[in-house]
């Protein structure tokens, strides 16, 4: 049923194979070379053929295309179960063939075509045959071959055998057991000549009146002489070949030797006689294979003997030993490699030499046009243990593909880590999506996909861009602090895409323009499929607006709004101590009751300022006053509470700054539209008088004090646990960037700027990055002594009087780290532009490279994740064809979270 | 008068004409009838009808079973709550002997006969579970194993039990134990290879023998006696045990050949081709064997399936399990197929069961009947007397009490050749099964 499933690959279509490399198995090899398959065979191979349309293309760029690799010897045949006939060359190994047979592991190797043995330890155990491993058509190469022999000690002591008649008769009685040859080395030749006598002398006579009955020996060899089928004699010793070549001069058959661990001795007779050699490579590495005849301490077949036979003009084909499994045979050829036997040699010899030496070199064991198309992908070099087969085909029809593993392997001649020294000739592993491994060498797991951009290849991480508009379509507007940027990004969407297979992965997301109020910057993959998976960092930093306007104001509105979002922070720290030491609390459980003294003391004594306030405020773009609750609580000369406005905003806005000394009260807190400040006198008790400063400017107001309680108590019946703080959620990200988990990215430009604002944010002790610093270049060693890092505009090179200011050069020499940025949605892909840019004006390319990968990275304090090759990171990488510098390097494939993204034709 | 009255005995109502009113009957070749009549005359039946009602004036339209008249004289069964169906035909089985030859690699002249156990419970089992027909011929373990005989489950002495005497030949492509394919099929050859030489001896033989008659003669001076038929081979020609061979090769017996794995199948058609006996070849399959379908519908010829009707198949690299239903695949491409039982306790013992799971697999419910009935029937060559509900046949019928591929379904009654030979009523043994053994215990109690 399966078979009859793939037909349908045969039928007709043409399979056009892109390969990175093609081995023809005769020799040649053809880089970045056309597979052209039609009908099961190979139409055209080359560089350059055209590809018709219509055809399917199998894209194997990355990978090797060899042959179908030919063992030229095998127990596949049922045969490998010897029997007790010491001559049998009426057994048919075919017989035993189960052409139904999946052979999943051994196609796996690479192997598609196998020679059958009818037997391997008896003096003649029948006729070899060859056969495809896979296919829905007829796998039948040749059925019969050749005649198997086995000359050496193997096939000395033959069994006595036994076969009475049944039932006997007075024609047929029960004979003694017959003896059968060789007993010794002597009868090995002896044998083999008397039965090919024998069957010379019955041929001629059967058949004829008075001639000699029916005979299966005799007739089984008299089919083979008829054939001509060549003798494949076993033979390891010296002396084994020695009597193989002299019985084969004599008996005028063709011959092939098989084993000949010391063939080689023979070389130029074997040469002269233009016998073929088919060689066993030795089994399990560090298990010393055993072998007939040779004693412990001879030297096994040796890797030199392979070349001594092939330099004598020996065609040579390497076969698993007998101990050895089948689908191991490149792993043996390699280890056979490694011992130095030349490569090209060792193809040839499990290819088009193998398939020669077993009379079916027209059609398989080399690709040329017109031959069979079994071929075999290949993840690398063959025989290379880290090679693997990931898909083997059969006459054109795909017979066996490697579950592919999720892991990738990128090789490549510079591995431009980032956070550390460039690794030449190094590799990067990607397994599950994250960085494994990196360095000159890493593991391969078996079916993990190898992009391999060779010794001038370049593996960068994946670039970062360092602020960017990609996704929020053109929207200018300046959003709330609250509002999370990070929604304007949609997983999948063309812009990403394009950006990610330009190489940028990671960008930071922020709005085009900038608030005094804040706004967020979020970091952002391109190439993810999904939402949370593309989300890095939702708030990466807070963009802070410095630039221009009222210079003089801005210090101390930035305090304020620093003030309160401390405030507002802190409120949210006690809250959690709060609640996480009555947690401790309830845990202790009863100890805790008894140490209850009323503390409510305090709480008896009035204070003029606690309790509920309530006035009217009268502001002008307001056409009617407005009713103010306010609640207060002091403590020492702290005020703390909350402001609310029953008819427009009933949610209580918390009071930040609160203060009550000489009797006067000032207080802050932040409106939707911006902080305001509340300064007030106690001009008589339970009544304030005072203005309020916020955003729309200032305004009288009066209130009186309508409840003396707390706050606290005035609120509905406390329950057991803390009180949760009102939430603001303009502030709730300023709350990350106190505990420093995410940074203020600081929009000034001019040097005075710069040095106001870092002395602002340097008094809460938060950390900045500047975005844009126009200036920032003459106060560079400030700025480095700081360790303040810069954004740098999209524009970065400016003409300031008669000198042009590279801007991130004069930073990074003074050891500023530097991130670049892009402008405008289609400019996000452009972002390999700007460092070749600021090299081309005298950066350091190094420094330029670290600019878009760990500088933006470290800055946005996402380093865990990305901007760098190391094990652990996020599996984004880009492949280069050249150094990134180099204007005809191009990018060969970018890999995005472990996935290598489709790449340009 | 004593002798007349034996005489009237021996010609009594048994060996006479019988009839059996069915509520219905499931012929398997063509359409089902309701409430239809069955005429036997000895053993054979040789009408399927309606029973006309009296007093109605109902017409028979065409297409419709013809309206029967039942004689007068005719013993009359009544099953008229009950479905008609077949006898079941088994057509392989290597049960019921006494150790048969499953040693000795080529026998071509052993016959099951002797190794036939009638009072084995195989056959006892058979025919309470419907079967009526069961061809015996071991011989998988061999090269060539011998011949079968085709049984009915009833009777004392296996040749009471013999339906057909030539059941066919068993062949082996499959290795016996101690064999390998290579040994296996190089046997095969030589045998072979030795009949055609033996054959040509005899024919030589035997024209030298002319030759001699007609010199000798000529010098005698008298006509030659030697016969014009001499370079025919006949049966007195031949050393007996040659004989099975030269039959089957030239045609004259069927041939069950064992097909263990898929890759036998090419060399069972090999072998059987090239010895010219493939136009009378079956083939045993094995389960995995189903790979090969295309080249056996290729061949053209039955097979006879597995009891094991699902074929899994676990791939080596990938743990992935494969699973075929088997006789799905032989029904998809129109191939003759038998079903076979099994010896197991429940499920593939009976051939029912055997049929209801091709159904409840996807076979349409016609094609898997007729695998229990006249396919194996046909195998067997008895197509023309065995497998359906047909004037002319062997009255071999089973009355259920349901359809024959329910599972609550009891064979009540068996009829073969005319005469009723099971009665679930008396099945003594079926009772005690059913009871349990604790039954009598219980009866003493009280």
């Amino acid at each position: 049923m399966i078979p009859l499933l793939l037909l349908g690959a045969i039928a007709g279509d043409v399979l056009a194979v892109r390969a990175g490399r093609i081995h023809t198995g005769t020799g040649e090899t053809v880089e970045e070379g056309i597979l052209l398959v039609e009908e099961g065979r190979i139409r055209a191979l080359g560089k350059g053929v055209p590809i018709p349309p219509g055809a399917a293309v199998l894209d194997a760029r990355d990978s090797v295309v060899i042959p179908g690799l030919v063992a030229a010897d095998s127990a596949l045949s049922e045969g490998g179960a010897d029997y007790l006939l010491s001559l049998s060359p009426h057994f048919r190994a075919i017989d035993g063939f189960d052409p139904y047979a999946r052979n999943g592991p051994i196609l796996a190797a690479g192997i598609t075509t196998a020679y059958l043995s009818p037997g391997r330890n008896r003096l003649l155990s029948g006729r070899g045959a060859v056969v495809r491993l896979a296919g829905s058509g007829s796998r039948v190469l040749l059925a019969e071959a050749d005649l198997r022999l086995a000359a050496g000690e193997a096939s000395k002591r033959a069994p006595e055998v036994f076969e009475p008649p049944i039932p006997p008769t007075a024609e047929e009685p029960i004979l003694p057991a017959r003896r059968q040859l060789p007993a010794a080395r002597l009868g090995t030749f002896l044998a083999l000549r008397e039965a090919l006598t024998q069957a010379r002398e019955w041929r001629a006579a059967h058949g004829r009146p008075g001639g000699p009955a029916y005979d299966p020996v005799n007739e089984g060899m008299s089919q083979a002489l008829e054939a001509d089928l060549p003798w494949r004699i076993a033979c390891v010793t010296r002396l084994d070949v020695e009597g193989a070549l002299d019985f084969v001069g004599e008996a005028r058959v063709r011959a092939i030797l098989d084993g000949g661990a010391e063939a080689w001795e023979h070389a130029a007779r074997i040469a002269q006689a233009k016998i073929p050699v088919v060689l066993d490579v030795a089994g399990v590495p560090g298990r010393r294979p055993f072998e007939y005849g040779l004693s412990k301490d001879a030297p096994r077949w040796t890797v030199e003997g392979a070349r001594r036979l092939a330099a004598a003009g020996v065609s040579i084909a390497l076969a698993p030993a007998s101990d050895a499994s089948l689908a191991d045979l490149p792993l043996l050829v390699g280890l056979a490699i490694r011992g130095g036997l030349d490569r090209g040699l060792a193809l040839r010899a499990v290819t088009s030499q193998a398939a020669q030496i077993l009379g079916v070199g027209d059609r398989v064991g080399s690709l040329e046009a017109g031959k069979d198309a079994d071929f075999v992908v290949l993840s690398g070099e063959p025989f290379s243990p880290t090679s693997h087969a990931l898909e083997v085909y059969v006459r054109g029809e795909r017979v066996f593909a490697r579950p592919r593993s999720e892991a990738l392997v990128v090789r490549a001649g510079t591995v431009f880590t980032a956070s550390g020294p460039p690794i030449r000739e190094g590799a990067v592993l990607v397994e599950k999506g994250r960085i494994a491994a990196v360095g000159p060498t890493v593991p391969h797991p078996p079916g993990a996909r190898v992009i391999d951009a060779g010794p001038g290849g370049f593996v960068t991480p994946g670039l970062i861009d360092g602020y960017s508009h990609l996704g929020l379509e053109g929207d200018r507007s300046v959003p709330a602090a609250g509002v999370p940027v990070a929604l304007a990004s949609s997983p999948g969407k063309r812009g990403f895409l394009e950006a990610a297979s330009a190489g940028v992965t990671t960008i930071l997301l922020g709005p085009v323009g900038a608030s005094g109020g804040g706004s967020q910057v979020a970091a952002i993959k391109t190439g993810a499929r999904s939402r949370p998976s593309q989300i890095v960092r939702e708030t990466a930093a807070i963009r802070l607006d410095w630039r221009g306007g009222d210079r003089a104001a801005r210090p101390e509105a930035m305090r304020t709004l620093l003030k309160s979002a401390k405030e507002y922070a802190e409120r949210w720290d006690r809250y959690a101590e709060e609640v996480k030491k009555a947690a401790e609390e309830k845990a202790k459980g009863e100890e805790k009751k008894e140490e209850k003294p009323a503390p409510a003391e305090e709480a008896k004594k009035p204070d003029p300022i606690t309790g509920t306030w309530e006035g009217t405020i009268q502001a002008p773009p307001m056409p009617r006053p407005i009713k103010v609750v306010v609640k207060m609580r002091l403590a020492g000369t702290e005020v703390s509470g909350s402001v609310s406005v029953p008819d427009l905003q009933p949610a209580e806005i918390p009071l930040s700054a609160g203060k009550f000394e000489e009797g006067k009260l000032t207080v802050s807190f932040t409106t939707r539209f911006g902080p305001a400040r509340v300064e007030a006198t106690l001009d008589r008790e339970d009544h304030l008088a005072g203005t309020v400063s916020g955003p729309m400017g200032s305004v009288a107001f009066e209130m009186t004090r309508t409840e003396k309680e707390t706050p606290a108590g005035a609120r509905p019946k406390r329950k057991k646990g803390p009180e949760e703080p009102p939430l603001n959620e303009d502030l709730e990200p300023f709350r990350k960037l106190l505990k420093k988990e995410t940074v203020a990215l600081v929009d000034a430009g001019r040097a005075d700027e710069i040095e106001a604002a870092l002395g602002v944010f340097a008094e809460f002790g938060l950390p900045v990055v500047l975005f844009g610093a126009e200036e920032g270049w003459r106060i560079a060693a400030d700025l480095a002594a700081k360790r303040v890092g810069v954004v740098v505009p999209a524009e970065f090179v400016r003409r300031v009087e008669t000198e042009e200011v590279n801007l991130p050069d004069r930073l990074a020499r003074a050891g500023v780290p530097v991130a670049f940025r892009t402008e405008a949605e289609g400019g996000t892909r452009d972002l390999p532009l700007a460092p070749f840019a600021a090299v081309a004006r005298g950066m350091d390319p190094g420094e330029a490279l670290r600019a878009v990968t760990i500088h933006p990275a470290r800055l946005y304090k996402i380093d865990d994740r990305v901007g760098s090759l190391e094990a652990g990171r996020d599996g984004d990488l880009v492949v280069w064809t050249g150094d990134p510098f180099d204007p005809s390097s191009r990018i060969l494939a970018v890999v995005a979270d472990g996935e290598v993204l489709e790449r340009n034709p | 008068m004593i002798p007349l009255l034996l005489g009237l005995l021996a010609a009594g109502p048994s060996a006479g004409k019988v009839a059996v009113r069915a509520g219905r009957i499931v012929p398997v070749v063509g359409p089902e009838i309701r409430d239809g009549v069955i005429l036997i005359e000895d053993g054979r039946i040789t009408a399927v009808g309606r029973e006309k009602k009296e007093g109605t004036e109902e017409e028979r339209r065409p297409g419709e079973p013809p309206f029967l008249e039942v004689p007068w004289d005719a013993t009359a069964i009544d099953a008229s709550e009950q479905t008609v169906f077949p006898g079941m035909v088994e057509a392989h089985s290597f049960r019921g002997l006494d150790r048969p030859n499953e040693n000795v690699p080529v026998t071509p002249f052993v016959t099951v006969l002797d190794a036939i156990d009638p009072v084995s419970f195989y056959f006892e089992d058979a025919l309470r579970d419907g079967i009526t027909t069961i061809l015996v011929i071991p011989g998988n373990n061999c090269v060539i194993g011998g011949q079968g005989r085709v049984l009915k489950p009833y009777g004392r002495t296996a040749e009471a039990m013999t339906v057909k005497p030539e059941g066919g030949m068993k062949l082996s492509v499959s290795p016996k134990s101690g064999f390998t394919r290579l040994s296996q099929m190089a046997e095969l050859r030589k045998t072979f290879a030795d009949l055609r030489e033996y054959r040509e001896r005899v024919l030589e033989r035997k024209r030298d023998e002319r030759e001699e008659e007609k010199t000798k003669a000529e010098r005698e001076g008298r006509k030659s006696e030697a016969k014009a038929d001499a370079d025919l081979v006949r049966e007195d020609d031949l050393d007996a045990r040659k004989r099975p061979l030269v039959d089957l090769v030239e045609g004259r017996m069927a041939a069950f050949v064992w097909c263990e794995r898929a890759m036998d199948v090419a060399h069972a058609i090999e072998v059987a081709r090239e010895n010219g006996f493939l136009a009378r070849t079956t083939l045993v399959l094995g389960p995995e064997a189903w790979k090969a379908a295309d080249e056996i519908k290729a061949c053209g010829r039955p097979v006879v399936l597995d009891a094991d009707l699902v074929h899994l198949e676990e791939d080596a690299l990938t743990g992935e399990e494969k699973r075929a239903f088997v006789p799905r695949v032989f029904h998809e491409r129109g191939i003759p197929f038998a079903l076979q039982t099994q010896a197991s306790t429940l499920g593939s013992r009976f051939l029912w069961y055997q049929a209801a799971a091709c159904v409840r697999n996807g076979v349409p419910r016609e094609a898997a009947l007729r695998a229990i009935t006249i396919t194996p029937a046909e195998i067997l060559g008895l197509g023309a007397r065995l497998g359906s509900i047909e004037p002319g046949k062997d009255a071999n019928l089973l009355l259920l009490t349901g359809d024959p591929l329910d599972a609550q379904t009891w064979v009540d009654r068996v009829i073969l050749e005319g005469e009723v030979v099971y009665e679930r009523s008396k099945d003594e043994r079926l009772r005690r099964l059913l009871e349990g053994k604790d039954a009598p215990r219980e009866e003493k109690g009280k």
